[in-house]
């Protein structure tokens, strides 16, 4: 099972291990720390213990709208996340069952959008919604957020479902269901695991998008990532209370990433081998 | 007639939806750009008129000052942060690949800096790392140090610090996840033959690996080359331009203070074929790696 | 057969967005007969501001209206007053609060979008000329001198003048009232020069002289601190001593760009060197650092938005509230000169509901509810307020702000406004900061910079 040889936890190795830990997880701690703690307190890092307020978090959800923002993150992640794995199944579906003309190639073009970059399509893409008048709806990001979901979700199920015996499809076929039947009956269950590996890390680019939802979307529709901007000011940075709706916005994902992760690892050898 | 064709195309069903809709989200936005890179279009104005390659003329005459060292910093961010990010995660990954009872707790931790939302890290980071009352600095003082993290000369690397921090451990559990993958018979053969360790690791687990690797590649190069989120809160491409890569020069340029919505698009345009021919060398190298493994 | 789709959806798009460019003008026009102010009004007591709560609610009860505000301690200040105004008017009042470059995008995005989603925008002095001229906001003339829009105990005449003419109009016409002003001047460590015997700067060659003195005297303690990121910041930053050596970025006559002026030059040169002796990250700096590296006691000087000395002097945030002292921005060559900027509350020109905004501008504004305002932390704009005993005695900066305003004044009188009123202000700033940064980085000598920005001026003006 273990081909590079199996090693034993080395005491160095743990060191290194728990430094990278602390590391990573070190940001997200303070920022814990700074949204318990008063203003004067933020610019005093040698402060480390100190009775915790929650005014920040008060205050991020009395006057700041959080729960607003909330609410819009998980409209738009969880409609965009469901269509994406849907359509973008399909599609998976349709790569990996049939032979036809430069697939390949269609495969690859696919693979490419997810590389395009925000910012070059964002201006374009802001004058359209506009036109079409969905402007600071959900709508427009949920689609948006297809543009780079929908790949994603075609290039890693196509892989989840190459594994899939074709012979249980046929003994389907011959209780006589139909194609589209048995690819929502048979192959979508069979797949759980692709679907939830897939649908971990469209919630996570979904749920952290920044430039479409910075320019697409203003009252009635921003989500938690432009938050950010509400916090410079002339009378200061409001770092307790962007800290606190930094949490507010981290937690969720976090939680769900770390609930599924072992799923997401497996999810990230993206069929690339097999 | 219709159904005739799905009939005989039946893959069509399935692909059609996707296709279209990732085509209406391409092509027409790309068309779009193409148009505005050609006009002096400026945010706010109700007209505009066509003004050829003008754009870009100013943009490669070097009439547009930063534009080309926005081109050398966003290149050079994209080569650094992939290597130092490939080597670091590679080398965790092999950490990793043995066998301790609070594993789950390492990939637990891992998975804080991937789940991080871009533009809040970048703003709690642009906090650690004030000079002043910064956290980093606090405990640099302790060994006497004292760096100005977000200085002229600075500013560019600790961008870089924050995008290896943010994205090293995807790189590291990619990695992670193909060496977990590897078949043991080619190993056993080796075995068998007596092999030694450098002669498996370069004949038998680079070439297996490969794929992956270039995966990984493919997802940092790309990403960090337009890459947005970071700098927009940690720097705002400043101070100077240290920190304007071309996705901020773009930004600066068509909203911010002035805009040049039409200067911008070239600069998209620009950003736009890079990311392109990147990217197709890229998959190229790894379709290549993948047909040759399989 | 997917590529024919696509291609079909393009071209319809195409017509679209060209007839819908083509249309632009006309559509407007329209939009603005609909809601003529001076008809849309009549009837209803307005003399007190019960009565006019009364009248407005008859008509506007329920209405929801959208704004688009910075933050800033004069927001925070009118949303104390929001509750009030809802009690008594029947609107429903919706903030949206954010930094202000981000603010300016936003406006400006959703004017381009023709989306309408606000109704009262707070514009920045430095934006009101483009603004004006893009037709963004709406002009108030015709608000302002209707008695039925708006009641005598709003008092715009008690607004100060500098303010009123120096922020708030483009054109001649006025496209906002002012809300929160500001003047520039020195805040200093009372203690340090104290102990250092030395006597706050009177001239420029002194406040030179004093940052060079001061910096690295003590341990950690720098000179001076300022505004200087690069783009608006350091343009803004240059602005605040180029008036005093007689500099301009455009000669307000005849427009024609005068970088390249030996003034200009001067004050340049003035500002690069003052900032040597600032904190070494001085180029990443907005008033927002420049202001903590004071507050926290790691520079002797600052020289910013007088806004902003509340928190200077807040106990709770500064921590050298009870050791400064503040004097007017130093003299210099050409005599005195202060800063005259500041924020406004404007009529989006595309607001569907102008009239309940306007109520809402009215209420916040007046004069009536200035004192209640200030005390929630705005910061003034009128004359009544900086004469004010009980206030001039709660924030001892007034009689240096009212100083400094005077200064301002030395401009009015000249004849130059301390905004430039150019419509393309917003890409001047962006381009001056970008060439003023890269003289204080020294890629770049001062009369480099002078020339490259010239050159770039140009280019922008003469288009």
């Amino acid at each position: 099972m273990n081909p590079m040889g199996t090693k034993k936890l080395g005491i160095g190795t743990a060191i290194v291990l728990l430094i990278v830990c602390v590391s990573c997880v070190f940001p997200l701690f303070w920022m814990l720390i700074i949204s318990l703690k008063t203003k004067t307190q933020t610019y005093d890092p040698s402060i480390w213990f100190f009775s915790p307020t929650f005014e920040n978090y008060k205050n991020v959800f009395a006057n700041r709208h959080a729960l607003d923002y909330l609410r819009n993150s998980s409209i738009v992640v969880v409609l965009t996340t469901l269509f994406s794995i849907f359509i973008g199944g399909m599609a998976a579906y349709g790569f990996a069952r049939f032979e036809f003309k430069k697939k390949e190639n269609k495969a690859f073009w696919v693979l490419s959008l997810r590389m395009l970059p925000p910012m070059a399509s964002v201006i374009p893409i802001f004058v359209m919604a506009s036109l079409l008048g969905v402007l600071d709806t959900h709508l427009v990001l949920i689609i948006c957020y297809m543009l780079f979901n929908i790949p994603f979700t075609i290039w890693m199920m196509r892989s989840f479902f190459e594994e899939i015996p074709l012979a249980l499809e046929e003994a389907a076929f011959v209780d006589g269901a139909s194609r589209f039947q048995v690819f929502m009956k048979v192959i979508l269950p069979l797949a759980t695991p692709g679907l939830i590996a897939t649908a971990i890390f469209c919630i996570i680019n979904s749920w952290n998008e920044f430039v479409f939802a910075l320019f697409l979307t203003s009252a009635d529709a921003s989500t938690l990532p432009t938050t950010v901007t509400l916090f410079l000011s002339v009378s200061g940075v409001v770092w307790g209370e962007m800290s606190a709706i930094g949490i507010v916005t981290i937690m969720p994902v976090l939680l769900f990433a770390m609930i599924v992760q072992k799923y997401m690892i497996r999810g990230l050898t993206f069929g690339g081998v097999k | 007639m219709i159904r005739s064709y799905f009939q005989k195309k039946p893959h069509l069903v399935y692909i059609m939806p996707a296709m279209i809709i990732l085509g209406a989200l391409t092509f027409i936005p790309t068309l779009f750009l193409y148009v505005l890179s050609v006009s002096d279009y400026e945010l706010g104005y109700s007209s505009f008129n066509f003004v050829g390659l003008d754009n870009f003329i100013r943009l490669f005459s070097g009439r547009d000052p930063e534009f080309w060292y926005s081109v050398m910093i966003s290149l050079g961010f994209m080569v650094i942060v992939t290597v130092v990010e490939l080597l670091l995660g590679f080398w965790l990954a092999v950490l990793l690949d043995r066998e301790f009872k609070l594993k789950f707790l390492v990939f637990a931790c891992m998975i804080v800096p991937i789940a991080m939302t871009p533009s809040i890290t970048g703003q709690v980071w642009k906090l650690m790392m004030n000079a002043e009352y910064g956290v980093l600095n606090y405990f640099l003082q302790f060994i006497g140090a004292k760096v100005i993290w977000l200085s002229g000369e600075n500013a560019f690397w600790s961008t870089v610090l924050v995008d290896v921090w943010q994205n090293t451990p995807f790189v590291a559990l990619i990695i992670y996840a193909g060496i977990r993958s590897l078949p043991s018979d080619p190993y056993e053969a080796a075995a068998i033959d007596g092999a030694n360790r450098l002669q498996i690791f370069r004949n038998i687990t680079m070439p297996l690996l490969w794929p992956m690797i270039l995966l990984a590649v493919i997802f940092r190069a790309i990403d960090s080359l337009k890459t947005f989120d970071i700098p927009y809160s940690l720097t705002q491409g400043g101070p100077g331009s240290a920190t304007e890569f071309l996705s901020l020069h773009v930004y600066r340029l068509g909203f911010a203070q002035t805009g040049w919505v039409g200067r911008s698009a070239a600069v998209s345009v620009v950003l736009l074929i890079l990311t392109t021919v990147i990217s197709m060398i890229l998959i190229r190298a790894y379709r290549k790696g993948v047909e040759n493994k399989g | 057969m997917a590529k024919k789709g696509s291609l079909l959806i393009v071209v319809m798009l195409l017509v679209a967005i060209i007839s819908a460019c083509g249309g632009n003008n006309g559509g407007k026009n329209e939009g603005n007969k609909g809601t003529d102010p001076v008809q849309g009004t009549s009837g209803g007591a307005t003399d007190t501001l019960e009565a006019w709560g009364k009248t407005i609610k008859e008509k506007y009860d329920g209405e929801e209206i959208k704004l688009a505000f910075a933050s800033h301690p004069s927001t925070e200040s009118f949303q104390k007053l929001t509750g009030d105004f809802e009690k008594l008017t029947g609107i429903k009042v919706k903030w949206e609060v954010m930094e202000e470059t981000y603010l300016k995008n936003k406006q400006l995005l959703d004017y381009t979008g023709k989306t309408g989603t606000y109704d009262v925008l707070m514009v920045d002095g430095f934006w009101m000329s483009e603004y004006g001229a893009k037709k963004v906001v709406e002009p108030l003339d015709s608000y302002i001198v209707n008695k039925d829009l708006t009641p005598a105990w709003f008092d715009y005449e008690d607004i100060v003048p500098a303010y009123r003419n120096g922020i708030s109009k483009y054109d001649g016409k006025a496209y906002g009232i002012p809300t929160a002003g500001e003047t520039r001047f020195i805040a200093y460590r009372k203690d340090l020069f104290e102990k250092y015997g030395k006597q706050p700067p009177a001239t420029m060659a002194e406040f030179l002289e004093l940052a060079k003195f001061f910096n690295g005297k003590e341990d950690g303690l720098y000179g001076v601190t300022m505004r200087a990121q690069r783009g608006i910041h350091a343009a803004s930053g240059l602005m605040t001593v180029m008036y005093n050596f007689g500099g301009g970025f455009i000669d307000q006559k005849t427009g024609a760009v005068t970088m390249t002026d030996p003034k200009t030059v001067e004050a340049m040169q003035f500002y690069v060197d003052l900032l040597k002796n600032a904190p070494k990250d001085v180029a990443s700096y907005t008033h927002e650092e420049a202001l903590s590296a004071f507050t926290t006691g790691k520079a002797a000087m600052w020289l910013d938005a007088t806004a902003l000395a509340t928190r200077i002097l807040d106990p709770a945030g500064s921590q050298v509230y009870d050791k400064v002292g503040f004097v007017p921005t130093p003299e210099g060559p050409e005599g005195k000169a202060s800063a005259l900027a500041g924020w406004n509350m404007s009529l989006s020109s595309l607001s569907k509901n102008k009239e309940a905004a306007w109520a809402f501008i009215v209420y916040m504004n007046s004069k009536e509810n200035a004192k209640a305002y200030v005390e929630g932390g705005g910061v003034p704009v009128r004359t009544s307020i900086y004469q004010d005993e009980e206030l001039v005695a709660a924030d001892p900066s007034y009689p240096v702000q009212l100083a400094a305003l005077s200064d301002a004044n030395v401009l009015v009188e000249k004849g130059i406004s301390w905004i430039p009123p150019h419509e393309k202000l917003g890409q001047i700033l962006d381009r001056v900061g970008y060439y003023v940064s890269a003289a204080m980085f020294g890629e770049m000598t001062v009369e480099e910079a002078a020339k490259k920005s010239q050159t770039e001026l140009e280019d922008i003006v003469g288009k």
